[in-house]
């Protein structure tokens, strides 16, 4: 879902990255909202009159929609306006399944007869239906919604918040949220002029803050830093929904999941955490400095390369005059033991760098 | 050059934690007296995991996941079938169940529901501390979060540590040593890494089976509990409660989560054995579901739960509830179990009784003075 559909709206509008993404079918089978029905759509009616049990409303999606991915309850909204988001979202679900693939590649639409009908208020604001037909009357107001949640100013704070936090600080001041939300009105919510934007901040206001990196991020920078085998060869991830993972597909997951920042697989709907207090605690260290410890059992580098070479590579790679600095340290060296830089503990070396404080804060 | 989490600790580290202490510790060992607290989060049923059987609203209002095997332990409660252990306990007059409690928030958003449950106050993100690590400030206890985060509910204490079973062996002292002196300007990277370097051995040996498995980890925080001068405060942390479809009756998933509870209860219980009498275990959620079931055989955000007590440091097995009902009229804005105490006055009477201080110095340290009556009578009486 993220390199698929995510990361193709990147370049797009906010608002129809959201639409978009409230659309696909992990969004809706995760929150449940195929499960959802009003209780005056047809599904219902019917049910009560054949005396069955009815289709209830659920919630799930909704409540998340408005408070994860656009305006936050910052914005005050009330139980009554989550349960009229609801009601509008009712009727988008499953109507079939994608060609080609196994599994749950299923296709979404919008089936009128779970739908509630009628106009449904959300903060403030009347969503009616529209047209004749009543298989789409309902259909719009989604997209009505989506629009107008992107549009309001809760939601650029919340997101200009959120973008801040994630590449500037723990947390951000006024005048950097104010670098993207500017760039947002100006634009009408263009992702790549928001980003932008972001970088400007980041460089601007950077500088001057500390940010401790999440576990990925941080081993994004350890491999290039070492030039490691990671994530490897993108051919190895063309991965088709058809077969199984293979080992080098797997081998990313390994070494997140050992990190605790497996792709995916965040606890809850809310994503993974993205401030120190939540990443910065003991076995979350330990796993870290574990791993260039046990570097090469988790084939972080090709052929198990030994450690020296690494060091070597990173000090060729990463420091402006590398011949000084590899005779400084075997100067250091020299004064405890008569080893060479060739022979020094090079894990106590790759540890005491890609753990450094340095590394760990960006 | 690898060497396991083991051999370099005989060598020295391992001293400094066993060594100045001993004398002292044997003493204590008597009264040392433990706390476990359980966060469940997702929105724990309270009505699933102890249904109310003295009418038949709740099985009319759950035709598809009503608890059909329910375990009846008084005239109007009952047990979930899985809590199997739990229902041990309840026999040998060691758990307690307080009914329709919630901690003071009604947005049914787990997200500030969960921050709040951790940091005993009623602003979301606004406390950075939790009321556990407060209550614990200047007790000189140790506290162990089995969890790879250091969770919100500790956070403010001292000697805290978290843990989760790895198979990856740390370096050598010598090399935490040069991490050490690199983040000694840095308070938050040198205080992790004088908690890690100042480990028991059994914490850096290296597991062969990862902590998947809740009794592994049970066992894991049982003998550091049962230590002399280990932790006498554990967290443990499950997700999963959040069961908005297919929520499942007797079977399913909030009964799988439910069994995970009883699995860590009665593993705790198994595995700490004379120590579990100086013990008590309680659990933690941010809200309770709908009476009703919804459009996904499952159940909404709610309000009112269950707080789950097991423990020696209880006298008797009892139900402890202002039950509010469940009659359309009682129910919290007409869908949701009413919540008719403060769950953080649970909290608070068994912090005194645990850190053996008085309930108004607990209430004034861990929960910023609310008015939190005294349980104490009604859980330990």
């Amino acid at each position: 879902m993220q390199r698929d559909q995510l990361r193709t709206l990147m370049t797009g509008k906010f608002a129809d990255m959201v639409y978009d993404m409230t659309l696909t079918w992990p969004m809706i089978k995760s929150l449940d909202n195929h499960k959802s029905a009003g209780p005056n759509s047809e599904t219902n009616i019917y049910r009560k009159r054949k005396n069955k049990p009815v289709k209830g409303l659920n919630e799930n999606h909704a409540r998340e929609l408005l408070e994860l991915h656009t305006i936050s309850p910052n914005a005050g909204y009330t139980q009554n306006d989550v349960i009229n988001t609801a009601y509008i979202m009712t009727g988008w679900g499953f109507i079939g399944w994608k060609k080609g693939h196994k599994g749950d590649l299923k296709k979404t639409g919008y089936e009128h007869y779970n739908h509630e009908p009628g106009t449904h208020t959300v903060l403030g604001i009347k969503y009616k239906p529209s047209g004749f037909s009543k298989k789409t009357k309902g259909k719009k107001q989604l997209r009505q919604l989506v629009n107008n949640l992107c549009a309001s100013e809760s939601c650029r704070n919340f997101i200009a918040w959120k973008l801040c936090r994630h590449f500037i600080c723990d947390n951000p001041n006024k005048d950097m949220i104010k670098v993207v939300t500017d760039a947002w009105v100006k634009s009408d919510g263009m992702l790549i002029d928001i980003h932008k934007a972001v970088l400007d901040a980041t460089w601007k206001y950077g500088s001057s803050e500390e940010k401790f990196l999440s576990p990925e991020t941080w081993l994004i920078q350890v491999a290039r830093m070492t030039g490691a085998d990671w994530p490897g060869d993108p051919k190895n991830f063309d991965y088709d929904f058809k077969s199984n993972l293979n080992y080098k597909q797997k081998k990313i997951s390994r070494i997140l999941g050992e990190l605790g920042h497996l792709p995916f697989r965040a606890k809850q709907p809310n994503g993974f955490p993205d401030t120190a207090v939540e990443w910065l605690s003991q076995e979350y260290l330990v796993r870290r400095i574990a791993l260039i410890n046990n570097a090469s059992q988790f084939g972080l580098y090709k052929n198990s390369l030994p450690f020296i070479d690494i060091a070597k590579k990173l000090v060729n790679k990463n420091f402006d005059d590398p011949e000084k600095m590899i005779s400084i340290l075997n100067k250091l060296k020299s004064n405890n033991t008569k080893s060479k830089f060739n022979s020094i503990d090079s894990s106590q070396f790759l540890i005491s760098v890609l753990c450094s404080r340095k590394v760990l804060k960006a | 050059m690898n060497i396991s989490r083991r051999v370099f600790l005989s060598g020295s580290a391992s001293l400094i934690v066993t060594a100045p202490m001993l004398s002292k510790g044997i003493a204590s060992n008597l009264t040392k007296k433990n706390l476990v607290v359980v966060m469940l989060r997702g929105g724990m049923d309270g009505l699933t995991a102890v249904p109310f059987i003295g009418n038949d609203i709740l099985t009319k209002a759950r035709p598809d996941i009503a608890v059909n095997k329910p375990i009846k332990i008084t005239s109007n409660f009952a047990l979930h079938p899985r809590l199997k252990e739990y229902k041990k306990l309840w026999d040998n007059n060691k758990a307690s169940i307080f009914h329709a409690t919630s901690i003071p928030y009604t947005g049914r958003s787990h997200f500030e529901g969960q921050y709040l449950m951790e940091s005993g106050g009623v602003k979301p993100y606004y406390d950075k501390t939790g009321w556990l690590g407060r209550a614990l400030e200047g007790a000189s206890r140790k506290s162990l979060s089995i969890s790879l985060p250091m969770p919100l509910i500790l956070r403010g204490g001292q000697n805290l540590d978290n843990f989760m079973p790895s198979r990856n062996s740390l370096p050598p002292d010598e090399t935490l040593k040069i991490l050490a002196s690199d983040y000694k300007d840095d308070k938050m990277l040198f205080n992790a890494l004088n908690i890690i370097r100042k480990r028991p051995i059994n914490m850096m040996q290296p597991k062969s089976i990862p902590g998947k498995d809740v009794k592994n980890l049970a066992k894991i925080a049982a003998e550091q509990l049962n230590d002399i001068n280990g932790p006498s405060v554990a967290v443990f942390d499950i997700a999963g409660f959040d069961t908005h479809s297919d929520q499942g009756g007797d079977y399913g998933q909030h009964a799988e989560k439910l069994e995970q509870f009883d699995d860590i209860v009665g593993t705790l219980a198994y595995e700490m054995g004379p120590a579990f009498e100086n013990t008590i275990v309680v659990s933690l959620t941010e809200f309770g579901r709908t009476v009703d079931q919804n459009g996904g055989s499952g159940t909404e955000h709610g309000y009112g739960s269950a707080i789950l007590m097991a423990g020696g440091l209880l006298p008797k097995s009892k139900i402890i509830s202002d039950w509010p009902g469940l009659e359309k009229k009682d129910l919290f804005e007409g869908r949701d179990l009413h919540a008719s105490i403060d769950a953080r006055a649970v909290y608070a009477s068994i912090l005194a009784r645990v850190l053996d201080k008085e309930h108004k110095q607990i209430v004034k340290n861990a929960f910023f003075n609310a008015n939190l009556p005294d349980m104490t009578q009604r859980i330990f009486g």
